[in-house]
C-alpha cells in the first residue's frame, strides 16, 4: 500500500506497475486506513 | 503467498507435513523405478501417493502444493494412458516437481514447528514462497503438449493394435495408507467423541465456562477436520457416506456451539442434550467406518433439530452478530471497498487498453493484472463476496496457465479480459448498492441492540411481550397442540416412535462402543518428547537401581550385615528385572526402520551420477533393520557425503570401465544389519578403489604426517588419512564432494553417535565402507576400568577380551609396544599414555617392571589393540548422558555416567583410540 500527495491517475498508475496494490491520498484517517489494510489482506 | 489459519488448523497443518513428507519419499524412490522399469502398479502407486498429497493440501487450501500435485498427477495420468512412456526428461521433470514440493513442505513445517513455540491463539498465518512452481506447471503443461502431439503422430503412422482402446481415467483405490488414516481417524474420533461426553456432563454443572465450551468446540472441529481429509482421499461426496455425514453434522454443531459461545450465554439444558444425540451420532457413524453395520444412516432429523436450535437462538444468531459488527463498520468498509476494487480495476482497464494482438504476453503485466485480481478478491474474501472471489479466481487462474514469452495475446483472450472486468466492475456496483442500503436503512445504534429491544424501539412489541415470548421455552409438540396444528393422539404417536427410535439407537451406539474398544487399543501416537522423556526418566530409574546395588555392598561389607545385604539385592534385582524390562519396551518403541533413510538415496546416486556422467546401480539391502530415532537423524548426512563419495571418487566413467574390462554400469551396494548391539552399515563400490601411494604423498604434501612417519606406516593406516581434516585426494575440488572436509565431518558425525568408521580398499576393485553404528545413545554395557587412580568405562561390545600378562611379556617394536596374546602379537597403548601425552609412549619400562599388567584388547573389524590399564573393576548397564559443549570436542569420551555412589566417570572411545594409535 502506497500513502502520497499526488492523486493524478498517472501516478497512481505508476505506483501500480512498481508493485502496489493500493494507492491512497494523504492525509487519510486511522479508521479508514486499518480498514483498507484489513480488506488487502482479506480478514 | 500468505495463507490464513486458525488455531485449530496447526494440528491439521502438522499432519499434513508428515503425511506428505512420507508421500513424498515413496513417490521419489517410485519415480526413479519407473525410469528403470516401467510397470503400470508402480505407476499406479506413485499416482496414489500424489493424489493423497493434493487431496490433503486441497483440505486447508494450500493451493501452490494442490496445484504442483494436481499437474504432477496429471502428468501421471497421461502416463498411464500410455501416451508416454518413462524417459530420462520426464523423470527430470517428475523429480523436479518433488523438489518444488518437498520444498514447500519444508516452509510449511519450519513455520509450524516457530508456530507451536509459541502457541497461538488467534488467527495465524504461514508464508511461502512460490519457488517458481507456476512457472514448473507451465513447464510441464508444454511438456504434456509436445508429448500428446508427438504420440499423436505416432499413432497417425503406426498400426498401433491400441488404436480403437480408448484408456478410462485412472482409478484410485484405497490404498493401505487410506486404511491407516482411516483407522487413526476412527481412532482419533472416538478419543475426542469421549472427551466431549464427559465435558458435556461437566457443562451441566458449571454452564458458564468457556472454556468447557472451548474443548467440545474443539473436539468437534478436529473430527470435521478429519474427516474432511477422509473425505479428499475418497473421492466420494455421496450424501450415504459415512464419513461426509459425519463431517456436516459436526460441522453444523460446531457452528451452533460458537453461537453460543460468541452471545456468552448459558448453554440450555437442550442444546446440551443435542450435544450428546450428536456424539451418541457420530459414534455410530464411526462405528459404520470400523465395519459394524447400522440400519439408521440418516442424520436429516438431527440436522432439522440442529438448525431449529440456531434459529431459536434469538439475538444470538451468527447472523445477526455479523449484521452487529458490519452495521459499526460499514462507513469504512465502504470506503475502503471503493478504493481499492476501483483502482485495481483502474489498473486492469490501463492493461487491457495496452494489449495488442499478436505480442508476446508480457510477464510484467501479467502479474499486475493478476495482483489487482488479487487486492479485489481480498476485499471479497473480507465481505464474504463469494461469487466476487469466484470471478476474480477463476480468472487469475486462467491467466496463470499462460506462459510469458511464450504465449501470446490472441482475440479470444482480449475478449476474454474485457468480459472479465465488465463483470467484476457490476459486482463492485452490486455490493457498493447494498452497502449504501444497509448505511442508509438501519440505525447505528442498532447494531448494539438485542433483537427484542429492536422491535421495541420499533415499537411492534411491548416489554411485556417480550418478557412473555421469553418464557414460552415450550416444546415443539406442545406449542403446535396448542396452535391446532395437531392432535394430542398425533403427538403421543409421535412420541412413541421417537422413544422406539432411540432405543434403537441406544443398543448401536452401545455396540459401536463395545467393538471400539478392541479398536483403539492397537496404536496410539506419542509425541517424540514424551519417548524422551521416557528415556530419560528410564535411565534415571537405571541409575538409582545401581545405587541400590551399592547400598547392598556397603550394607554387607561396611555395616556387616550379611543378611540384610541379601535381601536389599533380591530387591534390587527384582527392581532390575522390571526395569530391564521397561527399558526394552521403551528402546523398541523409539526404533525406526533404515528404509526411511535409504529411500532417499536411490536419488541421491541418480542426481550425482547425471551430474558427473556415471552409471551407477544401488543396491539396497537390510532396509528393515532398526535404529534409535536419534540414531537415524545424526547418520543421514555422513551416508549422504559417502554415497556421493563413492559415485564422484569411486566409480570410473563408463569409458574408463570399459578399458578395464569392468561392466559401464558400476554398482553402490548399502547394506544393513544387526551385529550385536551395534547396527553395521556397509557401502561397498566396484570403482577404481583407494591408492595408499597417493594417499601417503598427499597426507605429506599436506602437511598431515611427516616423511618419517609414512615409513611406519602400512598401506591400511593410510587409508585412514583420508578421515584427517583437510584431506582430499583429488586435485580440483569438485562441486559433490571433496572439498577436504568430508570424510572428517563424516567421522566425526558418527563417532558422535558412538559409532565407528572403518575403511578397506583394494585398487581396481573398490572400496568398503563399514560403519559401526550403536543401536541407542542413551544405555550401554561396559566394563569399568582404573588408571592413575581415575575410573573410565569402556563398552562391552568393543572389548574382545581382557587379559592379564606378566610384564615381562611387553615388548617394544620399532616405536611401539606390543605383545604376545593367543599366539599373534597385538600392539599395546597404555591408557594413562593417551590420557597425558606428556608421557613417554614407549615408556615401556614403567609396564615391563610390573608383575601383572591388566590388558582390555580392544577388536574393530579386524583391528585390534591392547589397552593397558591399572585394574578391572566391575560389569554393569551405565545410562550414557552427553558432555557438557565445553567438553564435546574431546573426542576420546563419548559421554559420561553417573554411578550408583552419586560419583561421575566418563566413557571411553575405543574406536578413536584405535584411529588415534593409527595416526600416532
Amino acid at each position: 500500500m502506497c500513502l502520497g500527495v499526488y492523486g493524478e491517475i498517472e501516478v497512481v498508475a505508476l505506483q501500480f506497475e512498481a508493485g502496489a496494490n493500493l494507492y491512497i491520498v494523504k492525509p487519510t484517517e486511522p479508521d479508514e486506513l486499518i480498514e483498507n489494510i484489513r480488506m488487502l489482506l482479506g480478514r | 503467498m500468505q495463507f490464513t489459519f486458525e488455531p485449530d488448523d496447526l494440528e491439521i497443518l502438522h499432519g499434513i507435513v508428515e503425511e506428505c513428507n512420507e508421500h513424498l519419499n515413496g513417490i521419489e524412490e517410485g519415480i526413479l523405478k519407473l525410469e528403470i522399469e516401467f510397470t503400470i502398479e508402480l505407476l499406479d502407486s506413485v499416482f496414489r501417493a500424489m493424489h493423497s498429497i493434493k487431496g490433503v493440501a486441497s483440505f486447508l487450501e494450500i493451493t501452490p502444493i494442490k496445484d504442483t500435485a494436481h499437474v504432477l498427477e496429471s502428468f501421471l495420468t497421461d502416463m498411464k494412458k500410455g501416451q508416454y512412456s518413462s524417459s530420462s526428461e520426464i523423470t527430470d521433470a517428475l523429480l523436479r516437481g518433488v523438489d518444488i514440493l518437498n520444498a514447500f513442505i519444508q516452509q510449511l513445517g519450519q513455520q509450524i514447528q516457530e508456530i507451536e513455540a509459541n502457541p497461538v491463539k488467534e488467527i495465524f498465518t504461514i508464508n511461502i514462497e512460490e519457488i517458481g512452481y507456476q512457472e514448473f506447471i507451465a513447464e510441464v503443461e508444454e511438456l504434456r503438449q509436445i508429448e500428446a502431439s508427438n504420440q499423436l503422430n505416432l499413432d497417425k503412422t503406426t498400426d498401433s493394435p491400441n488404436d480403437n482402446e480408448v484408456a478410462g481415467p485412472l482409478k484410485v483405490e484405497l490404498s493401505p495408507l487410506y486404511e491407516q488414516m482411516l483407522t487413526d481417524f476412527i481412532e482419533e474420533t472416538r478419543e475426542h467423541l469421549e472427551t466431549t461426553e464427559h465435558k458435556c456432563v461437566e457443562l451441566e454443572k458449571y454452564p458458564d465456562d468457556p472454556e468447557i465450551i472451548n474443548a467440545i468446540l474443539r473436539g468437534f472441529h478436529s473430527i470435521k477436520g478429519g474427516a474432511g481429509v477422509i473425505i479428499s482421499m475418497q473421492d466420494n461426496d455421496e450424501p450415504d457416506n459415512p464419513v461426509m455425514a459425519i463431517k456436516t453434522i459436526t460441522h453444523a454443531t460446531e457452528s451452533l456451539l460458537q453461537q453460543h459461545r460468541n452471545s456468552l450465554k448459558h448453554l440450555s439444558a437442550e442444546v446440551i442434550d443435542l450435544i450428546l444425540t450428536v456424539v451418541d451420532k457420530v459414534t455410530i457413524l464411526t462405528s459404520i467406518l470400523a465395519g459394524n453395520e447400522v440400519d439408521d444412516l440418516s442424520i436429516d432429523q438431527l440436522m432439522k433439530h440442529i438448525e431449529a436450535l440456531s434459529e431459536e437462538s434469538p439475538g444470538i444468531s451468527g447472523v445477526e452478530t455479523r449484521v452487529r459488527e458490519d452495521i459499526k463498520k460499514i462507513p469504512q468498509q465502504l470506503a475502503a471497498f471503493m478504493n481499492i476494487c476501483s483502482q485495481a480495476l483502474e489498473s486492469m482497464l490501463g492493461i487491457i487498453n495496452s494489449l495488442k494482438i499478436g505480442q508476446p504476453i508480457d510477464s510484467k503485466r501479467t502479474k499486475q493484472y493478476i495482483r489487482a485480481l488479487r487486492s479485489i478478491a481480498s476485499t471479497a474474501r473480507y465481505l464474504d463476496y463469494d461469487e466476487m472471489i469466484l470471478e476474480v479466481e477463476g480468472t487469475w487462474r486462467y491467466l496463470e496457465g499462460f506462459t510469458p514469452g511464450k504465449d501470446f495475446i490472441t482475440e479470444e483472450l482480449l475478449e476474454f479480459l474485457h468480459n472479465n472486468y465488465q463483470k467484476v466492475q457490476d459486482l463492485m456496483n452490486l455490493k457498493i448498492e447494498s452497502l449504501k442500503y444497509l448505511l442508509e436503512n438501519v440505525p447505528p445504534e442498532y447494531g448494539q441492540k438485542k433483537i427484542g429491544e429492536i422491535l421495541i424501539s420499533e415499537h411492534k412489541i411491548t416489554p411485556e411481550q417480550v418478557n412473555w415470548a421469553l418464557q414460552q421455552q415450550k416444546k415443539l409438540g406442545d406449542i403446535l397442540v396448542d396452535s391446532g396444528a395437531i392432535k394430542t393422539g398425533d403427538l403421543k404417536i409421535a412420541l412413541a416412535q421417537q422413544a422406539k427410535a432411540r432405543e434403537k439407537q441406544q443398543q448401536a451406539l452401545e455396540q459401536a462402543k463395545s467393538s471400539g474398544g478392541e479398536l483403539s487399543s492397537q496404536s496410539i501416537r506419542v509425541s517424540q518428547e514424551k519417548l524422551d522423556r521416557l528415556m530419560n526418566m528410564i535411565g534415571e530409574l537405571l541409575i538409582s537401581k545401581n545405587r541400590i546395588f551399592h547400598l547392598a555392598n556397603t550394607i554387607g561389607l561396611e555395616y556387616d550385615l550379611p543378611g540384610l545385604a541379601r535381601e536389599v539385592k533380591g530387591v534390587a534385582a527384582e527392581l532390575a528385572t522390571i526395569s530391564d524390562e521397561l527399558q526394552d519396551a521403551i528402546m523398541s518403541a523409539r526404533m525406526v526402520p533404515l528404509r526411511v533413510l535409504f529411500q532417499r538415496y536411490p536419488r541421491t546416486i541418480r542426481d550425482t551420477a547425471r551430474k558427473t556422467g556415471k552409471q551407477v546401480d544401488l543396491i539396497i539391502e537390510g532396509e528393515d533393520t532398526e535404529l534409535d530415532k536419534t540414531v537415524i537423524e545424526a547418520i543421514n548426512d555422513p551416508l549422504v557425503h559417502m554415497l556421493r563419495n563413492a559415485v564422484d571418487h569411486g566409480i570410473e566413467s563408463p569409458r574408463e570401465r570399459e578399458a578395464s574390462g569392468k561392466n559401464e554400469t558400476g554398482r553402490i551396494s548399502l547394506r544393513a544389519g544387526y551385529q550385536g548391539n551395534y547396527v553395521l552399515i556397509e557401502i561397498i563400490d566396484d570403482g577404481k578403489g583407494l591408492n595408499p601411494d597417493e594417499i601417503k604423498l598427499k597426507a605429506v604434501k599436506k602437511g598431515l604426517i611427516s616423511i618419517e612417519q609414512i615409513e611406519n606406516l602400512t598401506n591400511e593406516d593410510a587409508l585412514q588419512l583420508i578421515f584427517a581434516p583437510g584431506f582430499s585426494t583429488r586435485e580440483e575440488v569438485s562441486e559433490l564432494s571433496g572439498r577436504g572436509v568430508g570424510m572428517d565431518v563424516v567421522k566425526t558425525n558418527i563417532e558422535k553417535v558412538g559409532g565407528a568408521v572403518n575403511l578397506t580398499s583394494t585398487m581396481g576393485e573398490g572400496t568398503h565402507f563399514s560403519l559401526k553404528i550403536p543401536l541407542s545413545m542413551s544405555i550401554l554395557r561396559g566394563l569399568m576400568v582404573e588408571s592413575e587412580g581415575q575410573h573410565f568405562i569402556i563398552p562391552l561390545d568393543t572389548i574382545e577380551e581382557t587379559v592379564k600378562l606378566p610384564g615381562s611379556s611387553i615388548r617394544s617394536y620399532k616405536t611401539n609396544m606390543v605383545a604376545d596374546i593367543r599366539e599373534q602379537i597385538i600392539p599395546l597403548i597404555g591408557l594413562q599414555d593417551v590420557l597425558q601425552p606428556g608421557n613417554s609412549v614407549h615408556n615401556i619400562k614403567q609396564y615391563s617392571v610390573r608383575e601383572s599388567v591388566p590388558i582390555v584388547v580392544i577388536a574393530n573389524d579386524g583391528n585390534k589393540f591392547g589397552l593397558i590399564v591399572d585394574s578391572f573393576k566391575n560389569e554393569q548397564e551405565f545410562v550414557v548422558k552427553p558432555l557438557a559443549e565445553e567438553l564435546a570436542s574431546l573426542k576420546i569420551y563419548t559421554g559420561a555416567t553417573i554411578l550408583g555412589d552419586g560419583s561421575v566417570v566418563l566413557i571411553l572411545n575405543p574406536f578413536y583410540l584405535l584411529t588415534a594409535r593409527a595416526l600416532s
